[in-house]
């Protein structure tokens, strides 16, 4: 233990290794404040998307910090529910049970583009008669356009912009230019200021009620953006940190370690376990892994689970193997595993004590390099369409992306951060994993 | 010589199996010796010495042809002994062993203290590791390391150090029988002195019985109570130290010591013509008759070994 730490120590001496130690802490940060924040069974289901669930994103926006770099601000999302705005909803009893409900959603936009979309959403209570509705939009300078005049069940969508109507009446503008657009300009150009949408409700029962969402969808949207279908993709990017993490981990474990120790105990009992081993290995290399992994994919399952667990054991018996077993060869005839068999430790004993403690300096640096590339293959396998089925990966975000034609559109975003963070992964583990590979054998610190 | 003696070995056989042809490494050696002796078996290299103490603590590679002949320690015959038996009731119990090259022997993972630790570990002779590790300071003392090395690994040892580390790992367990192959070979003469006083201090004060396997004929004859000449796999003389070092018999043996100087004596040293015999397909009659100046008639067939007041010769000059 006193050997691994010191070992660290020395590491950091190295500039690379503490970048891409601080990459990995970075990461590891990253997962565990995405496995906290939200459970893996709520973000497949967020990921799997549904009805309402994605309601009040945008579609295909770009991140919102986009515009720190830009002299024209584009507009972000904003959302004004009644329900959380009590102060705009006043109710006035008009007798004979009827009862007017009127609620004002005042908001500020000061950007100099127009927003995605316009979407008003109603909530009622009722029993038997249906609210009915009417609602206004107030320009910042003073205008009333008449937007919803509409008898309402418990849950209506207005999308403004695809009212075709609303859109003739705004001298053929779509709602989201023309509630916004300035009359006095030639080009179109938002008008800044307060805008109202205020909403007359009348309700027949008593107990009714009415409430109103107002999404005035803006074209930017969180960190990250959203892609086709509404989602938000820092969800994907987020939980594809824990899960391209852990796969990348265990599959390098499995793949490494267990390589390892099988080709310690061939080598150390020879005869025919080596050989039988050795036979494996060699059947096993030349059968292409691919083919046979998309195969698995296409009839039996696409799950992470079985297609990596089936990697890795496609791995163990790999060309590894045959390495290991040139380092072991050497080590098994020094003459310190001769005096230990002279002194009867027990075969384990020699593999486990004498043999692998010598390759583990071999090992580790190979360890943390291969985790990476566990990492990029998830993403090979998804944007080949054999990601897992439900996992929000970002190897899946990358294959949605270039299924819905993200470069063509000019969705830049939406591949950038997934081969980002893919990117810094392998970035981050390759810069501490050569910086071990110098630390723990010397040999290579003159080159 | 007791022929009741505490190790007593008979016709022992060890052939190796190699790509051109047997090689009779050891090739029917028998010699008796009592509790508390040192036995030193001089020869030149490839005389089959080390494969001698391989063949008696059953450290066989794999290429063996041969393996026969009786070993017996304490009255019990060893060659009947399955491996897994030997391997748990004899081998660093009963005897332990220094191997040749002993600084290369240690684990180089391994700190020290782990190291001398493993004999008893992978014996399950010490009932915790305090235990152990209190032994392991025991054998420390004893081969004259500070305990305070005990937490070191073998690379930050000299020589010196890691040879008396190796002999603190054959020593840890308390064997009756130690065999030391060439302990001292790769020292300087101030370690190997050093050394040849901390066996006669083991030696004083436990009574461990020693087989001391050297070419340095010297080096040797401050511990040795018995020597033994190997000449091509083959023991061709066995003698008290004493009578030894005073009047060799064998041809070999009287050439052997008139080749190594002597610090009082003005002499002029000799040399043996010659070659020592392939160990494959060794000549039919006495090994050493090719280089022998006594050479006569009765050479060219093999001599058994002959007593000449409590010596044994395997010379047809004796009979």
């Amino acid at each position: 233990m006193t050997w691994l730490a010191s070992n660290l120590r020395l590491l950091g001496r190295y500039p690379s290794a503490v970048a891409g130690l601080v990459v990995i802490l970075v990461l590891v940060a990253t997962a565990i404040y995405a496995v906290v924040s939200m459970p893996l069974t709520e973000a497949i289901n967020l990921w799997r998307g549904g009805e309402g669930l994605w309601q009040d994103t945008p579609r295909n926006a770009a991140p919102a910090w986009l515009n720190l770099f830009r002299r024209e601000k584009l507009p972000v999302t904003q959302v004004l529910d009644s329900r959380n705005l009590p102060a705009g909803k006043k109710v006035e009893d008009l007798g004979d049970g009827l009862t007017e409900i009127r609620i004002v959603l005042p908001f500020e936009f000061n950007y100099d583009g127009f927003p995605q979309e316009v979407g008003v959403f109603t909530y009622a209570t009722f029993r038997q008669a249906r609210p009915h509705a009417t609602m206004r939009w107030v320009t910042p300078d003073g205008r009333e356009i008449p937007v919803v005049d509409s008898s309402l069940r418990s849950s209506d969508q207005f999308r403004l912009s695809q009212d075709s109507r609303l859109t003739r009446r705004l001298r053929n503008q779509p709602a989201d230019v023309g509630l916004f657009a300035d009359p006095n300009a030639t080009t179109p150009r938002p008008l800044k200021g307060t805008y109202q949408l205020v909403v007359e409700g009348l309700v027949f029962e008593e107990g009714a009620d009415i409430d109103v969402k107002l999404v005035v969808y803006g074209q930017l949207h969180g960190l990250a953006g959203t892609d086709h279908r509404r989602r938000d993709l820092m969800l994907a990017l987020l939980w594809g940190t824990p899960i391209a993490l852990i796969m990348g981990f265990v599959a390098a474990v499995g793949a490494s370690l267990s390589t390892m120790l099988i080709a310690a105990i061939g080598t150390w009992y020879g005869g025919w376990v080596d050989g039988l081993i050795q036979r494996i290995t060699e059947l096993n290399l030349i059968l292409p892994v691919l083919p046979i992994l998309i195969m698995i994919g296409t009839l039996y399952s696409r799950s992470l689970v079985v297609i990596m667990g089936l990697f890795v054991l496609l791995s163990v018996f790999s060309g590894g193997i045959k390495t290991y077993r040139a380092i072991f060869l050497q080590v098994k005839e020094s003459p310190y595993i001769e005096s230990a068999r002279s002194y009867s430790a027990s075969n384990m004993r020699i593999v486990f004590r004498y043999m692998i403690p010598r390759v583990l300096p071999v090992l580790i640096p190979q360890f943390v390099t291969l985790i990476p590339s566990f990492v990029f293959l998830e993403a090979t396998l998804s944007v080949l369409g054999l990601g897992d089925p439900l996992l929000p990966t970002w190897g899946k975000v990358l294959w949605e992306a270039e299924a819905n034609g993200a470069v063509f559109n000019g969705h830049y975003y939406w591949i950038l951060a997934p081969s980002v963070l893919l990117l810094l992964t392998g970035l981050g583990f390759s810069m501490l994993g050569f910086t071990l590979d110098r630390v723990f054998n010397p040999r290579l610190r003159g080159l | 010589m007791a022929s009741n003696g505490f190790l007593r070995v008979e016709d022992l056989v060890l052939h190796f199996r190699t790509g051109v042809g047997t090689v009779q490494a050891v090739d029917g050696v028998s010699f008796s010796l009592e509790r508390g002796r040192t036995l030193v078996i001089i020869g030149e290299s490839g005389s089959g010495k080390s494969s001698l103490a391989k063949a008696i603590l059953r450290l066989l590679p794999r290429n063996v042809q041969a393996y026969r002949g009786r070993v017996i320690l304490d009255g019990q015959d060893l060659m009947t002994l399955g491996e897994e038996q030997f391997r748990r009731e004899v081998r660093w119990r009963k005897m332990a062993l220094v191997p040749q090259a002993a600084q290369n022997s240690l684990n180089p993972v391994l700190r020290i203290d782990e190291q001398v630790c493993e004999p008893l570990l992978a014996h399950q002779r010490a009932p915790s590791r305090e235990a152990a590790m209190e032994k392991v300071r025991e054998a420390f003392r004893l081969v004259g390391l500070p305990v305070d090395f005990l937490s070191r690994y073998p690379f930050e040892l000299s020589g010196g150090m890691r040879q008396r580390t190796a002999i603190a790992m054959a020593l840890v367990s308390d064997p009756s029988l130690v065999v030391l192959d060439e302990p001292t070979s790769a020292l300087d003469v101030l370690t190997q002195a050093n050394l040849m006083n901390v066996f006669k201090r083991i030696k004083r004060e436990f009574g461990t019985t020693f087989i001391l396997i050297t070419h340095d004929i010297a080096t040797a004859s401050d511990l040795a109570d018995d020597v033994a000449v190997m000449y091509a796999g083959q023991i061709v003389e066995l003698a008290r130290a004493d009578r030894f070092y005073r009047e060799p018999l064998h041809p070999y043996s009287k050439k052997l010591m008139s080749s190594v100087p002597t610090l009082k004596q003005e002499k002029e040293l000799e040399f043996i013509p010659g070659r020592p015999p392939s160990l494959i397909n060794p000549p039919k009659g006495c090994r050493f008759a090719d280089r022998c100046p006594a050479r006569f008639d009765r050479c060219s067939v093999d001599p058994p070994p002959a007593a000449v007041d409590g010596r044994q010769v395997k010379c047809w000059l004796y009979h």
